[in-house]
């Protein structure tokens, strides 16, 4: 199954709200985003064998002091993906989504075409963020299996 | 006189639609963002939701800082809210879920009156332990809302809960339950208040309400109850079957049908509640509905038990049944027209 996930891509000033990294929306792939959600948020596309049941669970919210369930720091995200523009993300002026891009790279890899580079890119992106843990919960999902 | 829909102070508006084309499709974003000190911002949030099928997970507004004036509203915009049927053909702004948990919260905080309105919810799954669709805390209110066909295979999901000790008391105005395992379920030291509902076709029990827990009735309409705690309850209809004379129950109508007598007609008058004032019903027309503005106890008429009041389509003049035209009751023509309430 393929789904998107919205990150948040800047932290807010109060405290207990949300903060950079936070999941807070998981949609099947593809979907239509709302506009203020592509200047906001930064969406990554990810694929594996989970259900949307499982996957909602990423998105789960808590009443106390920490609201939101888990976390994919755009900080480890970046380690994978050097060119992913930070400043870019956290700038509610543009819709800057590169995941969206290799979203539709990795349907064509399934396919069996051959997307050179980029494709490799995507592959990568996919392998190593199955390294990144939550930062807020001692339980960790699987979210990004490889293709 | 009070309509049961909240307004906030200073209310600024996103649009959402999960298909896109909106400002927002992720309703879990809409809240985040919102997510805020309100009171000190001096602003109220509404998110207005256009008709369709939305499929979404866990959905919590908590957190942000409210008061009386300045609170939170989820509600349909102008046009696309329920006609006080579920349809389950996206005409109506429906979410629908398969998430396993709690699934809908509305608890903001101390003091919070944040809203609800006019949505129809859909949960299936099956938990072998107790779960909600709809629950609340601190006075946060759900007004109009209809849940339907929520159900698993255990028997313990139901459509309005509170969180426990939570004060004042979470409001249901204008709520239908039908076709579900339990309407209402108080485990501990909760406490709801439920004006003008409709409980009916529970696979289990309509209310159950256990030692150390509150519930507050007036005018609605259970099929059963299971009390050990309290119940107050003030014209309501408590009975299996209920007796009520619905338009077509089998299909899902639970408008009163005009040939009824044991709730039309039966209610209190709540305009001056102490505690929930209102006065209109389930499909008020700022929503969209075809009956303008219809109220509560217009034209001296008195206030019926259950979430949508009885009332012949404003085209007829207030001809009312038993009357006929041609021979043909108006309520009749009505029906055969695709109008009426």
């Amino acid at each position: 199954m393929k789904y998107e996930i919205l990150i948040t891509a800047k932290d807010e000033l109060e405290i207990g709200r949300k903060k950079e990294g936070d999941i807070i929306d998981v949609i099947p792939y593809p979907h239509i985003w709302g506009k203020k959600e592509l200047n906001k948020y930064l969406v990554v596309t990810v694929e594996n064998n989970l259900t949307l049941e499982q996957m909602w669970k990423l998105a789960e919210r808590f009443i106390g002091v920490k609201k939101y369930s888990y976390s994919m720091p755009l900080v480890q995200i970046k380690k994978y993906l050097p060119e992913l523009d930070l400043d870019k993300v956290r700038n509610e002026s543009i819709a800057y989504q590169p995941f969206k891009k290799f979203s539709e790279i990795s349907s064509i890899i399934e396919s069996g075409v051959d997307c050179g580079v980029e494709a490799e890119k995507e592959k990568t992106i996919n392998c190593e963020l199955d390294l990144i843990k939550d930062n807020n919960t001692s339980q960790f999902i699987d979210v990004t299996k490889v293709l | 006189m009070a309509s049961s829909r909240r307004t906030g102070t200073n209310e600024s508006i996103d649009t959402y639609h999960s298909g896109g084309g909106k400002d927002y499709s992720s309703i879990t974003a809409w809240e985040s963002d919102t997510d805020v000190n309100l009171v000190s911002a001096q602003i109220s949030y509404v998110l207005e939701c256009y008709a369709g099928i939305h499929t979404i997970g866990q959905l919590q507004l908590s957190a942000a800082v409210t008061d009386s004036s300045y609170f939170r509203i989820v509600r349909p915009a102008a046009g696309q809210g329920h006609k006080g049927k579920p349809t389950g053909d996206g005409s109506n702004v429906e979410f629908q879920t398969t998430y396993a948990g709690n699934w809908i919260s509305n608890a903001e905080g101390t003091n919070g009156i944040s809203q609800i309105q006019d949505c129809v919810f859909k949960q299936v799954f099956d938990s072998n332990i107790y779960k909600a669709v709809l629950s609340g805390g601190y006075g946060s209110a759900y007004v109009g809302c209809i849940c339907y066909d929520y159900s698993g295979n255990h028997g313990k999901l139901h459509a309005w809960n509170a969180g426990t000790s939570n004060t004042p008391y979470v409001c249901f105005i204008n709520c239908l339950a039908i076709n579900g395992e339990r309407a209402i379920r108080l485990p501990s030291n909760d406490a709801i208040r439920c004006y003008n509902c409709t409980a009916e076709n529970m696979s289990q029990v309509a209310v159950e309400v256990t030692s150390g827990s509150t519930l507050i009735s007036k005018n609605c309409i259970y099929e059963d109850e299971s009390i050990t705690g309290t119940h107050t309850k003030t014209t309501c209809i408590v009975s299996s079957p209920t007796g009520v004379t619905y338009r077509d129950s089998g299909n899902d109508d639970y408008h009163l049908d005009y040939t009824d007598t044991t709730a039309k007609g039966q209610g209190t008058d709540l305009s001056a509640d102490a505690d929930y004032a209102f006065d209109d019903d389930i499909n008020q027309g700022v929503m969209g509905a075809k009956k303008a503005g219809q109220t509560r106890g217009t034209s001296g008429k008195t206030w019926d038990i259950g979430f949508d009041e009885y009332m012949i389509d404003s085209s007829f003049n207030g001809v009312e049944t038993p009357y006929k035209l041609n021979g043909v009751h108006a309520e009749d023509i009505a029906k055969i027209n695709g109008v009426g309430n």
